[in-house]
């Protein structure tokens, strides 16, 4: 009887951690989205390319001069930042003649980059999937029984720290004016908000995070070009349950998400995993729009 | 006669009460003013005619019949048409063709579909806000008065026995308003139509009301004959006394 | 009343001779160029894809980032009425398999087309990547699964009959996509796309019509869809419902420029030479060229190739947006 119990702890425990594993990942991508969203009606369906893109460097990086992924974030995280800044002000900002439409030529350009990204890493690295082989990797931390290796708690803990890290930023001068961006631009430019700034400098800091999700997805996944536009849908899933623009939303619906993988994955069968997120986001979708979360935002 | 009524329409966004419990009555052939400063519901309350918004409580009642909750393009088909505060054009297509829209789909269109009836149609909307000679222009070569006069012009196409104008002089100069002023009671006066009209322009819905009703944080708080409302202490207190400063700016 | 000619009506001209020069040449390729009849089904297949999207997400503007589901519906269910041999007639399954794509629009339409603007895009997204699964797993004992369906190619087998009636398909397409533009039904979907609330209050049923120009739009997807499955004789999951061909089909619509009955035509064409000549030369990852032609072309001309011929909707959408900013 015992024996059950314990059996039981230790897998929920299992499927747990994994789901907050793969959904801390999620909601990574999700925040990129959002806020860009949010902000300046910017559906950047390359996101997840950048992230991968950062994510090949920091591979290289790895296999040329051993440095290890999360000290090379250090330098990608601004690198993509610069990128990002760059395709919304050179590319997006030059291509929409009437506001209105932002959406729907950011889609057309950012799926433009979305292929030259993964085609041209594709030319530059071949299709195959690679693995990255840390020293860390065969250790970790046991914890109820179950052993937690170590690139699984980096995960776990850069997504806090950033989400923490993200969180200070909104209480910023320049935080409150992307949230005031993101509720109405209009407003925001009436107050003095210079829209398309905010919205370069979020593109920024929404490509900065795909770098950390793409940096911390090579941790324990492997990689390969076509990666990128898996990790964007997971990524608007999650904006979309979390709801446009909600920070707090994108984080935990992404964490949801993780969880609702796990437990399908072990309850019902894994070839189910994604069938349940496609069918949760439709549901969401065609119920709540306005994302699982509307009665939190007052 | 009446031709439209409202019984006690209420209607409310999350806790924010848009319009509380109104009730007014639309008599055949009439010109009805609806004024109330900024976010007293009137834009609210056209919503809810002309079927973009249902009600939470409270009936619309058209020539005896309830249609509250129908969806907008029946209510247009049973003689209802509004025009839009902002303008909406269709923008790719030609000044013609925008009117041709009411024209074809409005109340006239399913039993008149010939091309020929069609035209006159338009061409007489055209007409009768003096937008004919600019019939064949795109959209982008109108001037704000002739965009406002296009959107009329649409809505007349339609077939209206209730005409909905919400806004129709914002943003036009003083000798503009005027004409669009004449061209209304004209308007009225030719098709017989019924009127009722959303001004900010006090000076405007004066002279062209025969009645006006005055809304104030969703509430009706006032209605009569112009010199009577003008002279309701109440009106005088939520809207007139605001409305010098607003007045400087808005035209 | 003679509508004034517009500016650029003379290379809208140019374009309709270049279509038709086009169509001519099509029309002998097979005799001319034996070589390249492969490439011409290839970019027929694109331009029919093309012309249906561009019904509903260029005159509607409602985009869908899922119409490869009635690609892989239409041509699921025309091999699976032959994998279980109840019909084995390529005309008639093509038909049976287009129809299916077309119902299933219309009702999938009804809740879809209450979302606006780009959660419909969202929607449809997620619905295409449910479906991709649920064929591929949940439906495995009737679909094969991964493994696919094969199908026996019609006897006796010409490549030229292939080539023939797809060039059918894609100019009937055309034909109805013309018609359907220059009457009340085109009036009302350009109305709708344009301005939704301003078409409703001129009476115009849009949930009717953008669940009719869906339906229109997903029948000539799914009649693509189930040739496809006869010419490739084999047919699965990742090979029709994946994204990469939802995705592909909006872009030629924009390349070409969405709302205009030349756009698809020459946006398909575009994309397809681009396509092919990038598989040639390059290898894996030839996406890159088509990736970098769409960039450009959207930095250069928004509203795509026709857009640069006929320029009327954006002035006009610039203008709109100046005088309500000014109330």
């Amino acid at each position: 009887m015992l024996g059950a119990m314990e059996h039981f702890l230790h897998v929920a425990f299992k499927i747990i951690v994994f789901g907050l594993l793969a959904g801390s990942i999620y909601s990574l991508f999700g925040l990129g989205l959002t806020i860009i969203m949010g902000v300046g009606k910017v559906l950047n369906v390359c996101h997840g390319d950048l992230g991968i893109l950062g994510a090949y460097v920091a591979f290289v990086a790895f296999v040329c001069f051993q440095l290890d992924p999360l000290l090379s974030l250090v330098l990608l995280m601004p690198f993509l930042a610069l990128i990002g800044a760059g395709i919304q002000k050179f590319l997006i900002n030059p291509a929409v003649s009437d506001p209105k439409h932002q959406t729907t030529v950011s889609v057309m350009i950012t799926y433009g980059l979305a292929l030259a990204i993964s085609n041209g890493i594709t030319i530059i690295a071949s299709p195959s999937y690679r693995f990255l082989d840390l020293s860390y990797s065969y250790s970790g931390l046991e914890i109820m029984g179950t052993t937690i290796n170590f690139p699984r708690l980096l995960v776990l803990i850069v997504t806090a720290v950033v989400a923490v890290c993200l969180f200070g930023l909104m209480k910023t001068k320049l935080g409150k004016s992307i949230q005031a961006a993101s509720q109405d631009q209009m407003l925001a430019c009436l107050i003095g908000i210079n829209n398309r700034k905010i919205t370069a400098i979020t593109f920024a800091i929404s490509s900065a995070l795909a770098a950390v999700g793409g940096v911390l997805y090579i941790l324990n996944n492997p990689l390969y070009p076509a990666v990128g536009l898996n990790l964007t849908v997971k990524g608007l899933t999650v904006m979309v349950l979390g709801g446009i623009g909600n920070v707090f939303g994108a984080l935990a619906a992404g964490l949801i998400l993780g969880l609702a993988e796990s437990l399908t994955s072990f309850f019902i069968g894994d070839i189910y995993r994604n069938i349940v997120v496609y069918f949760v986001l439709i549901a969401v979708l065609l119920l709540r729009p306005s994302g699982i979360f509307r009665s939190l935002e007052g | 006669m009446l031709i439209l009524e409202g019984q006690n329409l209420t209607k409310s966004f999350g806790g924010l009460v848009a319009v509380h419990e109104v009730s007014f009555d639309l008599r055949q052939g009439e010109i009805l003013g609806l004024i109330g400063p900024n976010g007293s519901g009137k834009t609210t309350l056209f919503n809810l005619i002309s079927g973009f918004y249902r009600p939470d409580k409270g009936k619309v009642i058209y020539r005896n019949k309830d249609i509250t909750g129908w969806r907008p393009d029946r209510i247009c088909k049973v003689g209802i048409t509004r025009t839009f505060q902002l303008i909406h054009p269709f923008a790719s297509l030609s000044v013609f063709e925008n009117v041709k829209v009411g024209a074809v789909f409005g109340r006239g269109g399913r039993g008149g579909g010939k091309a020929g009836a069609v035209g006159e149609i338009v061409f007489a909307a055209l007409k009768d806000v003096g937008l004919d000679e600019k019939r064949n222009l795109p959209v982008s070569s109108l001037t704000t008065s002739e965009l406002r006069k296009l959107e009329l012009a649409r809505a007349l196409a339609a077939g209206p026995d209730v005409l909905l104008v919400d806004e129709v002089m914002a943003g036009l100069t003083p000798v503009e308003t005027e004409e669009m002023m004449e061209r209304i009671v004209c308007i009225r006066n030719n098709r017989g139509i019924t009127v009722l009209i959303i001004e900010h322009i006090l000076k405007a819905i004066m002279g062209l009301s025969e009645r006006i009703i005055v809304l104030d944080h969703g509430k009706k708080i006032a209605e009569g004959k112009p010199d009577e409302v003008v002279n309701n202490p109440q009106v005088i207190e939520v809207y007139l006394g605001k409305e010098d400063g607003q007045d400087a700016s808005g035209s | 009343m003679k509508v004034k000619t517009a500016p650029g009506s003379d290379y809208l001209k140019l374009s309709y001779l270049a279509c038709g020069a086009g169509f001519v040449i099509l029309l002998v390729l097979p005799v001319l160029a034996p070589n390249l009849t492969a490439y011409g089904i290839g970019l027929l297949m694109y331009v029919t894809m093309a012309v249906g999207y561009n019904l509903q997400g260029g005159y509607l503007g409602d985009l869908s980032f899922g119409h490869a589901v009635f690609f892989g519906l239409g041509g699921y269910a025309a091999a699976l009425l032959v994998e279980h041999n109840l019909i084995n007639w390529a005309p008639l399954n093509v038909f049976i398999g287009a129809c299916f794509a077309a119902f299933f629009a219309a009702v999938i339409g009804l809740p879809f087309l209450r979302l606006k603007g780009f959660y419909f895009s969202i929607g449809t997204l997620g619905l295409s990547s449910l479906l991709l699964l649920v064929v591929k797993n949940v439906l495995s004992p009737i679909t094969k699964g991964e493994a696919g369906l094969m199908i026996p190619p019609p006897q006796p087998y010409h490549i030229e009959i292939f080539y023939y009636s797809i060039l059918g398909i894609a100019a009937l397409s055309g034909l109805v996509s013309f018609l359907i533009v220059r009457s009340r039904c085109g009036l009302a979907f350009t109305a709708i796309r344009d301005n939704p609330e301003a078409a409703a209050a001129l009476g115009i049923n849009v949930t009717a019509c953008r669940v009719t120009g869906f339906a229109l739009s997903a029948f000539i997807v799914g009649t693509v869809g189930g040739f496809y499955a006869y010419y490739a004789s084999y047919i699965n999951p990742e090979g029709v419902f994946a994204g990469t061909i939802s995705f592909e089909v909006l872009i030629m619509v924009f390349l070409g420029g969405a709302g205009t009955l030349l756009g698809p035509f020459m946006g398909a064409a575009a994309f397809y030479v681009f396509e092919e000549v990038g598989r040639t030369y390059i290898g894996p990852g030839f996406y890159l060229l088509p990736a970098l032609l769409l960039i450009l072309v959207f930095l250069k001309m928004p509203n795509g190739i026709m857009g640069l011929i006929d320029g009327r909707n954006k002035k006009a959408v610039e203008k709109v947006s100046e005088v309500n900013r000014a109330c």
